[in-house]
């Protein structure tokens, strides 16, 4: 098949696709999610961190009887795992206070596991409708799943002998066109992570509606999910709504619920995602945080943290991609917000020696072939008198200080020239200044200082070549988007002489007003410890 | 190119030239029908006020090479007026992009008057004086010429659209003089012009896509990376029509470098980045307008009035060696 049939097959099938939402009513269940909410709210009260443990727990449970239409006292689905660890909780007394609500939710556990998943009806329904002529031809049916939820929906198709394809979204993306695709809960529950609120993966997991790789979409929902908006499927404001057919409700009818609607009692028993912590509590203070300016800290995937302030280099960098391209971008603080993709360099990340060789062989075109060996004998002047002056313990800073007439100025220029990678000051006055604090004789005819900067502008464009490098490599690059949607953070490899990229999505944005050191702008930091030792959730704050 | 040279049938401006009907226009599907009168529309209108057309698709597949084909099929149909760029007399001595004898090539002008030019080693052009461009102060000056052999795959396929009466490498000159820019990835647009070639025959070689900033005023479609740098003398640069591939290409700082002309944003709906870009710009309160002709089914469009955008320069990176 040509790509061109297949473009327009897939434009044929979104210009005529026929969506219809078959909500399944489940009683126990409402209850069910009802307590867990209850109990996730009294977690983020206070109570003890075991309690916190078993609202995890029971959270992955959901997600699981969520995931597939397996029978509730499948192993693999653990109820009867969840409703012992509660009752042991309970005879524990950690929690005496809500020991009603263990026993209630026991019980209604052990309920579940004695029934059938009522979805299983509905689901073997669905696709039996859609059959295929011959063995050879591709099963009729996709059913979406998350990439670690396959094996569920797998396993029930096998005990059901049914046969339809599996597929997690990313790899939906370039499917061929069949004639149905099945969704298991709204297409938000395929996209919501920490790093994608329920509001924006509804937007994102539009697509499954106005997209598909099917003719046909058929939703099905339970209560556990959240709640089905199709508006939520358009790119664009001034689009009008989806329509959508409502089938009749499958299960045991709960009051006031019409067949294929759902309700707002249905949207109020939905357990939406743990709320990610936003407020940073905790910076520690660094040697060298002499200079704090106003900063706006991020949280990012993979428990590291970063801040950055408006104006002050380096600034955030954001990584945008689609299907085909990525393209990376300054942005300020400001523009930065959860779900952003941020790119990072770790320091260093490229050799030295790679770095110091590209610089030479620009600086020797540019300069002539002994230009390289002056240039590094300069800066090694300059470090070798720093050294000496330490040694001695002479004053270096006040003395700069009055030289220059500005404090932060001459003491970010002291504190630099611990770094090996520095060069020297780049202003022609600071220069002059340093090298009679240091004690050395004065540049006069500013040839060093001339071979300094030809240094340092080679290093530049050193440095702009790997990143050019680097970035080509990301675009160039496939499977990291598909490891960034499911984790939040990718480390991309340049090779062992260009280094990596890093890329981490935002969890949280704290943009309460606080100081951080400006040698910490842009750095790239680990939460030490526990989170909870670092990182205090922005809703018990509010609670407390 | 001297008056012996000149073509038999010329035209007025403006007037529209007559094509041989498209032997596969009834089996164009709507959507490729719509992409297609869309960029038409949007090439060849007004450039003031600056127009934003949105549009979303199921796939973003082949969407970019079916507006190029549309929008340069436009441009040859119809003149693209763009006083901006013609030259005057006061440019008189300044360097010009022009097309002589067969051959693009970087010249000097030395003289400009309404609706001819002379270059250096010829006579007054009259004709081809539209497809004269004055070259911006730090344009590169190292650009070699580019011949259009007639039996070249260019003309060739110029020669085969049907434009009946016109000299084809003199439409060729007039789209490459105001060509359609794409923010986006050269091999991709090639391929999909490749693809398309299934479609409408000699589809690449017809929109002739150059690569780079190097192209301009040479090929009818320029198409640049996202993450290119922006050339200072780029500002001055006026394309008919700018089209951003995909949201990496909406937020580039190339975009901003042509805020008067109208820009098509194709946006694939499958990706979750289209999203963010729609939020922010829904989040800056911009103002809608209407979208005509209206999209088929299983397409989104919208259309809004987005400020002048300007390009902004990086800030001192002092003492980062």
């Amino acid at each position: 098949m040509s790509v061109l049939t297949e473009v327009d097959a897939r434009n044929r099938a979104a210009a005529g696709v026929v969506i219809t939402h078959h909500v399944v009513a489940w009683s126990a269940m409402r209850d069910t999610v009802r307590i867990l909410r209850e109990l996730r709210r009294g977690a983020a009260e206070g109570v003890s961190r075991a309690l916190e443990d078993l609202v995890d727990l029971a959270g992955a449970w959901l997600r699981s009887i969520n995931a597939a239409p397996l029978e509730p006292s499948h192993a693999l689905v653990g109820t009867a795992e969840l409703a012992a660890t509660i009752r042991d909780h309970d005879a524990s007394g950690l929690d005496p206070h809500l020991g009603a609500q263990f026993r209630r939710l026991a019980e209604l556990l052990d309920a579940l596991a004695d029934e059938p998943h009522p979805a299983a009806r509905c689901l073997e329904e669905v696709v039996c409708r859609y059959g295929r002529l011959d063995a050879a031809d591709p099963a009729g049916v996709y059913v979406v799943a998350q990439a670690h939820e396959i094996h569920l929906v797998e396993v029930w198709l096998s005990l059901e002998g049914l046969d339809a394809e599996v597929r997690s979204p990313h790899d939906l993306r370039g499917a061929a066109v069949r004639n149905a695709l099945v969704l298991l809960g709204p297409p938000s529950r395929y996209f919501t992570s920490a790093w994608c609120s329920p509001g924006r993966a509804a937007r994102i997991g539009g697509w499954l509606l106005s997209a598909p790789p099917a003719r046909r979409v058929h939703v099905l929902t339970w209560p556990g999910h959240a709640p089905f908006d199709p508006a939520t499927a358009n790119l664009f404001p001034n689009t009008a709504v989806l329509p959508v057919c409502a089938a009749a409700s499958v299960g045991d009818a709960a009051p006031g619920v019409a067949p294929g609607e759902t309700t707002a009692q249905d949207d109020a028993i939905w357990l939406p995602p743990k709320p990610v912590a936003a407020r940073i509590a905790k910076v520690g203070a660094w040697a060298g945080d002499r200079d704090p300016v106003p900063a706006t800290g991020m949280r990012l995937a993979g428990e590291r943290i970063v801040f950055y302030s408006s104006g002050i280099e380096p600034h955030p960098e954001s990584v945008t991609w689609d299907l085909a391209t990525a393209a990376v971008e300054n942005v300020t603080p400001e523009r930065v917000r959860v779900g952003t993709a941020l790119l990072f360099r770790p320091l260093r990340s490229a050799t030295d020696d790679e770095l110091h060789r590209r610089a030479d062989a620009i600086l020797a075109t540019r300069r002539g072939p002994g230009a390289p060996a002056a240039a590094r004998a300069a800066k090694a002047e300059l470090k070798a008198a720093f050294a000496d002056a330490q040694r001695s313990a002479r004053p270096l800073h006040p003395w700069l200080a009055t030289k220059l007439g500005d404090a932060a100025y001459a003491r970010h220029i002291l504190n630099r020239l611990l770094d090996p990678a520095y060069i020297a000051p780049e202003k022609p006055g600071a220069y002059q200044a340093l090298r009679t604090v240091l004690g050395l004789s004065s540049d006069t005819d500013g040839s060093r200082q001339a071979l300094l900067a030809a240094l340092r502008g080679a290093c530049r464009h050193a440095g702009i070549e790997i990143t050019r490098e680097l970035i080509d490599v990301l675009r160039l690059s496939t499977g990291w988007q598909r490891e960034l949607e499911a984790d939040g953070h990718v480390t991309i490899s340049g090779g062992p002489l260009l280094g990596c990229l890093d890329i981490r999505a935002v969890t949280a944005v704290d943009r309460s007003p606080r100081r951080v050191g400006r040698s910490r702008i842009g750095r790239l930091m680990r939460i030490t410890g526990s989170p909870r030792d670092v990182v205090t959730p922005i809703d018990t704050e509010e609670t407390t | 190119m001297s008056d012996a040279r000149l073509p038999s049938g010329r035209r007025k401006p403006g007037e529209r030239l007559s094509t041989r009907k498209d032997r596969h226009s009834l089996a164009i599907p709507p959507w490729m029908q719509f992409l297609r009168e869309t960029s038409l529309v949007a090439a060849l209108r007004p450039v003031t006020p600056a127009r934003r057309l949105l549009i979303g698709l199921p796939t973003a597949e082949l969407a970019t090479a079916i507006l190029v084909h549309g929008a340069v099929a436009a441009l040859a149909t119809h003149r693209f007026a763009n006083p901006l760029q013609a030259p005057a007399p006061g440019d008189v001595g300044r360097r010009v992009s022009a097309f002589l004898n067969g051959t693009y090539r970087d010249t000097k002008l030395e003289g400009a008057g309404p609706g001819s030019a002379t270059v250096a080693g010829t006579t007054t052009m009259t004709t081809y004086a539209d497809t004269v461009r004055v070259l911006p102060v730090e344009f590169p000056e190292d650009r070699s010429p580019r011949p259009l052999t007639s039996a070249g795959k260019v003309l060739v396929a110029w020669r085969g659209a049907g434009y009946v009466g016109v000299d084809p490498a003199r439409l060729h000159a007039r789209c490459a003089a105001t060509p359609v820019m794409v923010i986006g990835s050269h091999a991709g647009l090639s391929a999909d012009l490749a693809q398309l070639e299934a479609m409408w025959q000699k589809a690449y070689s017809f929109t002739d896509p150059g690569h780079g900033f190097e192209a301009w005023f040479r090929h009818p479609t320029v198409v640049c990376d996202p993450g290119i740098d922006v050339p200072p003398w780029l500002v001055g640069a006026r394309p008919a029509l700018v089209i951003c591939d995909g949201p990496a290409a909406w937020r580039s700082r190339l975009r901003r470098a042509f805020p008067g002309a109208a820009h098509i944003f194709v946006i694939d709906r499958r990706s979750p980045a289209g999203i963010d870009v729609i939020d922010e710009i829904c989040a800056a309160n911009v103002d809608s307008e209407p979208f005509a002709p209206g999209p088929p089914p299983g397409i989104e469009a919208w259309r809004i009035a987005e400020p002048l955008l300007e390009i902004r320069t990086t800030g001192s990176d002092e003492d980062l060696f």
